[in-house]
């Protein structure tokens, strides 16, 4: 036998349900186009049945008592958003590679067979063969030294402008500290709340929601591994490097002098000995820059300089000049930054040595042999200009793997969030059709209500009167 | 597949912007007239540009040898004729000397002819180009020819080198440039002198043997002309294939690096079209959903 009034309240849980299902739906119209919003789902379930087993043997079965709303979850794709996490972090750092390989081709200016960096080399191994038609002519000298001052120059300058872009990457990466530890604080504090709220029993969806957008922005900044914990917290590491969130507790990053560079930056555990490799993100680009890319572009400049120098100066300093003098070298300086023009020939151009053998002042041979440096190889593997056309093909075929990397990625990172958005993101039509159905329950159980006080009242004032 | 409307909306954008960016670069390829902006837009076709601006240089600069070793040559030819002239002058004075009539005065008269003659092929052996002098051999800042006068007799000494100035005419190849002074002139020059000394001397067959070695020398001094008109002509073809090889190589450069402006304008059509219509695309789609009928 069932109670009078538990239809009443059968229908009344009915409304109750399906108000809150509106809600939901309601929130989840209004953040249609919230970044991370996870769209929202109500978990609807049966209310436990009315079976006293002292009834149950009399009545027909089990008989229901309603609805009730179980959970409201959030719609979720936990295996994509690890992989946006490993995606975002490689962007940042493709993106960062990419627009610096593009500064540094800015630098040399090529292929251009006019004002190309090429030209300096060219231009100077011409002036050689223009003094070894005049040995002697003092204009000639004068256009050996000044293009052997502008090679000089250009490379300096070169070498310069790598090293200031090494400079601005390294200004970078005490910023990107003080992000990662805020962000990394945000998300120690957010899996503290999570953690407080499934203690009870019930969906952080929301905070979940921000928990992944921060995490997402902390990707973009470092490289990270996220390992999603049974009570909805994270724990966050660096790959390889050691732990960033740990539950509550985040450590902080600090930044160190480098232990090789030290007049470069690096990064450390706060209170821990020792820097750390980092990988990945804004962070990881910048030090990958700073140390691959430039630092490898200003080698092989510096490996350029010096060949040029020695070969240069190896033959010059055999030769004899208009005014006699021989041994002298012709540049100064072992690297792009410190190559210079010998002091003792800009003083006096006549020291430049364009003869082989003293008082001969119609030999040119030297500074023809000079001349020739340029596509001969003078006890190097390669000629000087093939050292520099093969640095600038390098650089050219770097950038455009990079281009190439970072359109790949793009496109993955993009497939990534397109996948994310079809599980998470708002669907208004969806919205509209679900709304339908709950305002259709709710007026049916408003109507089941109804007919169930006018039965009621029917058989108050009936049997009653 | 669910679709979200936050998906259509990055798609969207996703399209539309890869639309405009292929854009960009057709416009950027159009506007800049060049395929290749930086190494990266194709790094095989810079090294070979790369290579091509290398020897383009040098083209450049071997131009300048060879035109620099044409006026070399222009200028010893110039020399080497001009002692020709006054050799065959002298030999026609020495002509009328072996004549036995002539009188002492007339034949001293001879003579001095003879020394000023001498000197005149002196100025002209002593040519000089850009500052430098062309008959010295190695030693360009040294006068090659002198001249003493002792008892009206002029005799002429050589001070330059044997040395011949070489040029690297075409890469690696490096050839003789002039003729040193050493080469056939002191011959002639010692030639006149015992001219002027025989005519001074008044021996008629001594005068006519004279005339023997004139020619002899001349014979030299033929063969000097000879090789300086063989090396202007090697100088002339080298210019000229330099020349062809400029055009040839600039011609290659500007087919690697500059666009081509036919294609380059059908691609940024293509492109602007896809824009256009990733445009019109976006514009259209999902402008209403289920809410709008929602009464």
């Amino acid at each position: 036998m069932t109670a009078t009034f538990s239809g009443v309240n059968t229908a009344l849980r009915g409304l109750e349900a399906e108000q809150i299902a509106m809600n939901v739906s309601g929130q989840n119209t209004a953040n249609a186009s919230t970044p991370g919003y996870s769209r929202q789902m109500v978990d609807l379930q049966t209310t436990d049945p009315i079976s006293d087993p002292a009834l149950g043997a009399a009545g027909p079965g089990q008989m229901g008592t309603g609805v009730q709303v179980a959970s409201i979850t959030r719609a979720h794709d936990s295996f994509v958003q690890q992989q946006v996490i490993y995606q975002n972090g490689q962007q940042s750092q493709l993106q960062t590679q990419s627009d610096t390989l593009a500064n540094i081709s800015q630098i040399f200016n090529e292929p251009n067979s006019t004002a190309g960096f090429g030209t300096l080399l060219s231009n100077f191994f011409t002036a050689w063969q223009g003094l070894a038609n005049n040995p002697t002519d003092p204009s000639q000298q004068a256009v050996v030294a000044q293009r052997g001052a502008d090679l000089a120059g250009g490379l300096n300058g070169a070498s310069g402008s790598l090293q200031k872009m090494q400079e601005q990457n390294n200004a970078e990466i005490g910023g990107f500290v003080t992000q990662i530890n805020t962000l990394t604080g945000q998300i120690a504090t957010l899996n503290q709340q999570i953690a407080e709220v499934t203690a009870v029993g019930q969906q952080p969806n929301d905070l979940k929601d921000k928990q992944d957008n921060l995490v997402n922005q902390l990707s973009q900044v470092v490289g990270v591994q996220a390992t999603y914990q049974a009570n909805g917290t994270v724990n966050v590491s660096l790959a390889g490097s050691g732990t960033l969130v740990q539950g509550i507790q985040s450590h902080q990053l600090t930044t160190v002098p480098d232990a090789v560079q030290p007049q470069f930056t690096a990064v450390a555990f706060q209170g821990q000995p020792g820097q750390i490799s980092v990988n990945g993100g804004s962070l990881g680009g910048a030090i990958t820059a700073r140390d691959q890319t430039l630092g490898g572009q200003l080698t092989t400049l510096n490996t350029l300089a010096a060949n040029i120098a020695s070969a240069v100066n190896n033959l010059q300093s055999t030769g004899y000049g208009s005014n006699g003098a021989t041994g002298i070298n012709f540049f100064v300086g072992t690297s792009a930054a410190t190559l210079a023009l010998n002091p003792v020939i800009a003083a006096d151009n006549t020291n430049i040595a364009a003869s082989s053998a003293p008082n001969e002042p119609g030999d040119g041979s030297l500074a023809t042999k000079i001349s020739q440096l340029q596509e001969t190889p003078a006890g190097q593997p390669t000629t000087l200009q093939d050292q520099y056309n093969a640095m600038i093909t390098q650089l050219g075929v770097n950038g455009q793997q990079a281009q190439t990397n970072l359109t790949t990625g793009t496109l993955v990172l993009q497939q990534l969030t397109n996948q994310q958005e079809s599980v998470s993101s708002v669907s208004l039509n969806e919205e509209a059709s679900n709304l339908m159905r709950y305002q259709q329950a709710y007026d049916a159980a408003t109507h089941v209500m109804s007919i169930m006080d006018q039965t009621i009242s029917d058989m108050i004032n009936q049997l009653g009167g | 597949m669910r679709i979200s409307d936050q998906q259509v909306a990055d798609l969207r954008n996703y399209e539309v912007n890869n639309a405009y960016d292929q854009l960009i670069q057709a416009q950027n390829t159009l506007s800049s007239g060049r395929q290749i902006n930086a190494p990266s837009d194709n790094p095989a076709g810079t090294g070979t540009a790369l290579s091509l601006q290398d020897e383009l240089a040098q083209n450049t600069a071997f131009t300048a040898t060879a035109n620099d070793s044409q006026s070399w040559m222009q200028t010893t030819t110039n020399a080497l004729n001009g002692v020709n002239d006054t050799l065959l002058s002298i030999r026609t004075l020495g002509v009328q000397g072996a004549n036995g009539t002539l009188t002492a005065d007339e034949r001293t008269a001879l003579a001095n002819q003879v020394g000023q003659l001498i000197q005149q092929g002196v100025q002209a052996a002593n040519a000089t180009y850009n500052g430098q002098y062309v008959l010295s051999g190695q030693q360009t800042l040294t006068i090659p020819f002198t001249t003493t006068t002792s008892g009206g007799l002029t005799s002429v000494a050589y001070q330059g080198d044997s040395a011949p100035i070489t040029r690297e005419l075409s890469p690696g190849l490096v050839s003789q440039i002039g003729i040193p002074g050493s080469n056939a002139l002191p011959a002639v020059f010692s030639a006149m002198s015992q001219l002027q000394s025989d005519l001074l001397g008044g021996d008629s067959a001594m005068i006519s043997g004279d005339l023997a070695t004139i020619d002899k020398a001349q014979g030299g001094l033929l063969l000097a002309q000879t090789s300086a008109g063989a090396i202007t002509n090697r100088v002339t073809a080298v210019q000229g294939s330099l020349q062809n090889q400029n055009t040839t190589l600039t011609a290659q450069w500007s087919g690697i690096v500059d666009a081509n402006f036919a294609q380059a304008s059908v691609t940024f059509n293509e492109r602007l079209s896809t824009y256009q219509a990733s445009l019109t695309a976006a514009g259209k789609v999902v402008q209403s959903s289920l809410m709008d009928f929602l009464k």
